[in-house]
């Protein structure tokens, strides 16, 4: 019975330093700077995407590619950037910014397209200022958006709004956090309370966490949204391996730790 | 039970393992394919 009883302390002991690890390592997903950072992976593919797509779509209103590049140029690593930081905010304040459904400054490319000579000799003049903003500017930042992050972004802007009415998002951060610390202290010190068996618990709750790390990567989820979009494959696989280096480094760290423990205990 | 029984260290390695493994038969299909539903809705092709 006495046995049976320590078994079962260990293995809640397995789950506690899994559950620290695993809250540990969402909470890296809810840094803005790790999202820009996973964003910004798939930039060059984005930025050349935006610009095969605008050059084809605008050369309809005479605009030339020399200057419809200059435009699009930089246009998705700031729409990244902006991603980023409204990421970021969402989980550190309450009144975070709306997501930004516009990639573009429209006055400033209203400007730069009306200045444009081809476009002035293909378009009348009395149409050229709706042209340019309803037509040309509405289509660049429709792509733009599309191509630097493949998100619906009406869908996620409905998933975003209902998600913020039912709760408070930094809070959730903030209860993610005391999970991470709680579970991780209470771990500790129940193996210190059960040091016999220490090493076994170190060791079993690595082999867990790569066993948990085998069965995610078995999913194939790059795979999965390389079907959808060879952007969101690049930067998906980038979170991905940002998430999997935190879990398995935890991992390999309890690992060696138990390994180490149990040598040292058996006298091998 | 201590880090000395090798006994100790086999059920501690093979029930969460046997665990996961059914968790994982039991519920992988089903959360793999509603990710791809989930993927296929939010992600612009």
């Amino acid at each position: 019975m006495k046995h049976v009883i320590r078994y079962v302390v260990c293995l809640m002991n397995v789950l506690l330093l899994t559950l620290a690890t695993a809250s540990g390592t969402l909470l890296l997903l809810t840094r803005g700077a790790a999202i820009e950072g996973a964003l910004k992976k798939g930039l060059s593919l984005a930025q050349h995407r935006v610009e095969w797509n605008g050059t084809r779509a605008v050369a309809l209103y005479g605009l030339g590619e020399e200057s419809c590049l200059a435009l699009l140029n930089g246009t998705a690593e700031g729409y990244m950037a902006r991603v980023g930081a409204w990421w970021g905010s969402l989980f550190e304040t309450e009144d975070a910014p709306a997501f930004p459904d516009q990639a573009v400054d429209e006055g400033a490319f209203v400007q730069a397209i009306m200045a444009d000579e081809g476009f002035r000799a293909a378009v009348p003049e009395d149409m050229r200022r709706a042209t340019a903003r309803d037509e040309v500017t509405y289509q660049l930042d429709e792509i733009i958006r599309e191509q630097s992050v493949p998100l619906r972004q009406s869908i996620a802007a409905l998933g975003e709004h209902a998600l913020r009415e039912r709760v408070s998002l930094p809070r959730v951060r903030g209860l993610m956090k005391g999970l991470c610390l709680g579970a991780a202290a209470l771990g500790i010190i129940l193996l210190l309370l059960n040091r016999r068996c220490a090493g076994i618990t170190l060791t079993s709750s690595a082999g867990t966490m790569a066993l948990i790390a085998l069965g995610v990567a078995l999913m194939n989820i790059p795979g999965m949204l390389h079907a959808l979009n060879p952007v969101a494959e690049i930067q998906g696989k980038a979170l991905l391996l940002m998430i999997a280096g935190a879990w398995l480094g935890t991992a390999a760290i309890l690992g060696i730790l138990g390994v180490a423990i149990l040598k040292m205990r058996r006298d091998l | 039970m201590d880090d000395r029984n090798p006994l100790a260290l086999f059920l501690l390695l093979a029930v969460p393992a046997a665990a996961l493994m059914a968790l994982g038969a039991a519920y992988g299909p089903i959360l793999r394919d509603a990710l791809w539903a989930a993927l296929k809705l939010v992600i612009v092709p």
